[in-house]
């Protein structure tokens, strides 16, 4: 269809743009009362930028998927000047008081976000999970550690994961201290705990900020991601 | 074969990803794919600003994705990534699903062709083991049988129009040795505890908002990081317009309101703050317009 009749596809994807357009609206990025303008905005650019697309993309996704970053990048590029967020009115906020039943699907929704976010740190990322759950209270597993793919500490997972659970109800700072003498030992080189402090830091920083998306719409700190790791490895458990 | 193509990032997009890389790289971090090239990986590692584009992204295309493959995706790939024309392939699949598909058929005709046998009764029994595991098996009085298990803390309902499920459990803190927390039959406060903290997408926008407006009171309030206990005083002052009211409406993490507060001077409430632990949005309104949303959260003392 990409090829054959733009036209065609640009039709069966609507849904895509009028998702997006709405999604960046409500960050903050585009005027909320001007959708469907903006919509229209998009479909025009589109139909110009058509014979870019075709060319460029190199079939190593799904198209959709590339579509969207082509969307969402033409959204930004074409109204980056009109970053403003609309004034809401009085109320239109306040919902009834019931419980939301979508509360587990968020929670799910989130911590799929938070694993995403610790992915994108490739290497760190055995490493963060540990922390993480560590200052979270959760159990450390002897697998834990053999996702560091460390082969001349074979045989030692389970020694290390106790130690690392002599951290339970420990405050922050002596649990980044135990958190650093095992990840000497699993490094080649050697962790200081201030080194080990301040590499953690700098991730944390920078995980919350991918969290709370930009322009900020959550209020991730420490303390909530622990909150919701602790609750996903909850429902995990109870799934 | 073809040699395998490395991962080059485009050179129009300077040092960092470009779309289709991007598009390669959210579709890994969504699990739709297990592999991307190391080279992909490498560079995410690195640089801060593709992280926070594919994390953009990939929040994108969870909307944008309904879960079925378009009619593009469902065209299988060659080795550099080309979608494949190989008919014959996929002749031989159509031929095996037709080939089901009239088995079937088939079955069914020879199933409505037999005479009507009565229908099984169906038994439901619920037992409870010595480790406390609670077992519901259903079974027939013809042959199959099924058993499923749930977890210690199940409690099962049946009426004689509907039937319920519903599982309590304890949310699990647990170290090596310690055992899972005894059943307590109703929701533990934990679990509440952790939800009455997720933020709500919508209010967070609202939150430390400018608006342009020239009768802005200049509302002063608590900050957005700001921790109370109960019985803390929320305190709000405001330079007052003679023409416009106003009021402090409270409302918890999924935008209920809890409570509205009028003004005990004509530029300042004090509110004690009498709620249960959680993340909660304070709306300073006036007449007509909103002027100031705030966050706070509530811990226990």
């Amino acid at each position: 269809m990409l090829r054959e009749d733009p036209e065609k596809l640009l039709l069966k994807y609507q849904p895509v743009i009028r998702i997006i357009v709405k999604s960046l609206a409500y960050k903050g990025y585009l005027p909320k009362r001007e959708i469907s303008d903006l919509v229209q905005d998009v479909n025009r650019k589109l139909v110009e930028r058509m014979p870019r697309i075709r060319s460029q993309y190199n079939y190593k996704s799904r198209f959709r998927t590339y579509f969207s970053v082509v969307v969402r990048n033409l959204c930004l590029e074409e109204f980056r000047k009109l970053r403003i967020v609309a004034e809401p009115a009085a109320d239109l906020y306040e919902q009834p008081g019931n419980d939301s039943p979508a509360d587990p699907v968020i929670i799910k929704q989130e911590f799929e976000r938070l694993k995403r976010a610790i992915r994108m740190f490739y290497r760190d990322e055995p490493a963060l999970w540990v922390t993480f759950r560590v200052l979270a209270d959760l159990d450390i597993q002897p697998e834990d550690i053999t996702r560091f793919g460390k082969t001349d500490i074979a045989g030692r997972e389970p020694e290390l994961a106790r130690r690392l659970n002599q951290s339970f109800k420990k405050n922050k700072r002596e649990k980044l201290e135990i958190v650093s003498e095992v990840l000497s030992e699993l490094d080649a080189k050697s962790r200081s705990k201030e080194a080990v402090r301040k590499w953690f830091e700098n991730r944390l920083e920078e995980i919350l900020t991918l969290m709370n998306g930009k322009p900020p719409r959550s209020a991730y700190t420490l303390e909530i991601l622990l909150i919701l790791i602790e609750k996903a490895e909850s429902e995990k458990n109870n799934s | 074969m073809k040699e395998e193509k490395k991962y080059v990032i485009k050179p129009d997009s300077g040092r960092h990803l470009g779309e289709n890389e991007l598009a390669q790289y959210a579709e890994f971090l969504r699990g739709d794919r297990d592999v991307v090239p190391e080279e992909l990986l490498l560079h995410m590692e690195e640089c801060a600003w593709c992280r926070a584009e594919a994390m953009e992204v990939a929040d994108i295309v969870d909307l944008t994705d309904d879960g079925r493959p378009t009619t593009d995706d469902r065209r299988p790939m060659t080795d550099d990534g080309r979608p494949t024309t190989n008919v014959r392939r996929l002749s031989s699949v159509v031929r095996l699903v037709a080939a089901i598909a009239a088995v079937a058929l088939i079955a069914w005709v020879i199933q409505q062709l037999r005479p009507e046998k009565p229908e099984p009764e169906r038994m439901a029994t619920l037992t409870t083991d010595s480790t406390n595991s609670t077992t519901l098996t259903t079974s027939t009085t013809s042959t199959t049988s099924t058993t499923s298990t749930y977890s210690t803390n199940s409690t099962i309902s049946t009426t004689s129009t509907n039937s319920t499920i519903s599982t309590d459990s304890t949310p699990v803190r647990r170290k090596h040795g310690r055992p899972p927390v005894a059943p307590t039959g109703t929701r533990p406060d934990t679990v509440r505890y952790a939800q009455a903290f997720v933020p709500d997408p919508t209010l967070e926008l609202l939150v430390g908002a400018v608006y342009r407006s020239g009768t802005d009171p200049k509302t002063e309030g608590p900050g957005p990081e700001t921790i109370f206990t109960s019985e803390d005083t929320l305190k709000i002052r405001w330079t007052p317009d003679p023409y416009d009211s106003y009021r402090l409406v409270i409302v918890d993490n999924k935008g209920a309101k809890i409570i509205e507060v009028e003004p005990e001077a004509s530029n300042l409430i004090n509110w004690v703050t009498n709620l249960k632990p959680g993340l909660y949005y304070w709306k300073f309104l006036g007449k007509d317009e909103m002027w100031k949303v705030g966050r706070f959260r509530v811990i226990e003392r």
